[in-house]
């Protein structure tokens, strides 16, 4: 690597590198929190779901 | 030995032993191609810093390409076998290949603008990738619009199959139209013939982009077949009211 | 072959007897086009350099209007149901819809297109070629938007999604069609486009009325 650039200027190209490897972070990581919230969501449904049909065959 | 994983339990088991696999060798992959692609390769002479884009865009693409392949065959095997899983699959997939596509698309115009002056350019290649991203959108859009989601399913695996027979035909077609508009000053994006420095971080992005890929299927799969049980007793909860 | 006729002079008595559809698709045609002017100025030169394409592109819009209701009534009333389950082969059902779809929207495009390139000052050598170009690729839009229309059959908001659907999938169309004028005048001529047309026709008229019959078959069941 040309030692002499900057990792953040990278000879002025840093605005376009830069904000490549940002967009790209925000995209992946993005996506990796929406589906894991919803993972936790649908479980937590599912087990509220069986808890309660659990309950009314008890009762029953 | 595809209905053998068609069972939801038995996949979630699996699944949960693979995916912390999955999950390491993506987060190696990631550290070692980074730091490789940011710091330690060398700079293009022609290109400069900005080839480092590279390791982001081209990556992104194939991944794009990959999505959409691999979620014709799931629609395939779903509308042929009435296989569940390869249903579920399909749907997990999308949204990820969209968001390759437009990773793809968006580092391409950062890339073009140092590079050739422009964000956008009616190349084939860009063409064909932004054709594809509709696809993905319209695909999206058709298995949300039903109410009864089984119905979503399988329209939306036909879409994919149709679309799959268009892309090679829209990939040649630009390819042609590129050329037809452009005779003598032809934008080709002649990418540097790639050092083997080079190959290295690039090959080890495509991994960890690919690792990123399963890892997240199985979690969203996950979720989808839970997401389908609670529907299931829902179902008998009303019906036993 | 009598069922096949009895079917096709059904559909086309629906398709004449709202016959304010046809006329709607024409009007928003020439309408569509007649903006052009007004947005990029009327320029001659300039209108003549984007008429083919403005042209081309406005008929596709004007194709989709009529797209979401090739099935769309025969859903809601259940005759579709009746149709699939008729001794006629469904992908036959789908060809005879598409071809009264053509018949009614299609050639009166190509009907309408002379006035629009006058309108828009195309020269005169190439109105041929576009015709032709119009010719061959209008059945290739009823064929592949008979796919969208039979996909989005109970959807919400079918009318949007069909354009989201259709479109991307008949850009290539677009290209070869619009690309036609162009050949004529800087290139080597449209034979090439013309033939490329022919083959998405021909490719289409085997692969759609597959699609479109499995799309209906999930629709109804």
């Amino acid at each position: 690597m040309n030692n002499t650039d900057s990792i953040l200027s990278m000879t002025k190209h840093g605005a376009y590198v830069w904000p490549s490897y940002i967009i790209a972070a925000v995209l992946l990581i993005g996506l990796v929190v929406l589906s894991l919230r919803a993972l936790r969501k649908t479980r937590d449904e599912l087990h509220n779901i069986e808890a309660a049909m659990q309950k009314e065959s008890d009762e029953t | 030995m595809l209905h053998y994983f068609a069972n939801p339990t038995r996949f979630q088991r699996l699944s949960r032993r693979v995916e912390p696999w999955l999950l390491a060798g993506m987060i190696v992959c990631f550290a070692a191609g980074l730091y490789l692609a940011l710091f330690s390769s060398p700079v293009d002479y022609q290109q400069g810093h900005t080839v480092r884009i590279m390791y982001i865009h081209v990556p992104a693409a194939w991944m794009a390409l990959f999505c959409y392949t691999a979620m014709a065959v799931s629609a395939a095997v779903a509308l042929i076998w009435k296989h569940a899983l390869a249903d579920v699959a399909a749907k997990a997939t999308a949204p990820i290949g969209a968001a390759f596509t437009f990773l793809a698309l968006v580092t391409g115009s950062l890339w073009g603008k140092p590079m050739w002056g422009t964000w956008w350019v009616w190349d084939a290649r860009l063409t064909s990738v932004l054709v594809l991203f509709f696809l993905y959108l319209g695909y999206m859009a058709l298995r949300d619009a039903f109410d009864e989601p089984g119905r979503g399913a399988r329209a939306s695996a036909i879409l994919v199959l149709v679309g799959f027979v268009n892309v090679p035909i829209i990939k040649f077609s630009v390819d042609w139209w590129n050329t037809l508009h452009q005779p003598s000053s032809v934008l080709r994006m002649q990418g540097p013939t790639i050092h083997p420095d080079m190959l290295t971080p690039l090959f080890l992005m495509a991994a960890a982009f690919q690792l990123y890929y399963f890892w997240l299927l199985l979690v969203r799969i996950r979720r989808e077949l839970m997401a389908n049980r609670v529907r299931a007793l829902r179902h008998r909860q009303a019906a036993a009211e | 072959m009598s069922a096949v006729s009895v079917l096709f002079r059904r559909e086309l008595r629906l398709a004449l007897r709202q016959s304010a559809d046809s006329v709607m698709v024409i009007a928003f045609f020439v309408i569509a086009v007649v903006l052009f002017p007004f947005g990029v100025g009327p320029e001659p030169n300039m209108l003549a350099r984007i008429g083919p394409g403005v042209i081309w592109v406005c008929a596709l819009l004007a194709a989709m209007l009529s797209m979401e209701r090739m099935f769309l009534g025969d859903y809601e009333d259940g005759s579709l149901e009746l149709l699939v389950l008729s001794p006629v082969a469904l992908e036959l059902v789908v060809c005879i819809k598409v071809a009264v779809h053509w018949l009614t929207t299609g050639v009166p495009l190509i009907c309408a297109a002379p006035l629009l390139f006058v309108m828009m000052n195309v020269p005169e050598e190439i109105w041929p070629v576009l015709l032709w170009s119009l010719l061959l690729g209008t059945p290739v839009l009823s064929l592949i938007g008979s796919v969208g229309a039979a996909l989005i059959l109970g959807a919400r908001r079918g009318g949007v999604l069909l354009s989201l659907l259709v479109l991307p999938l008949v850009i290539p169309v677009l290209i070869f069609a619009a690309g036609a004028g162009d050949a004529v005048l800087f290139g080597d001529g449209a034979k090439a486009n013309l033939m490329l047309l022919g083959g998405i026709l021909l490719g289409s008229l085997a692969l759609t009325p597959w699609a479109t019959a499995q799309a209906i078959r999930e629709a109804v069941a």
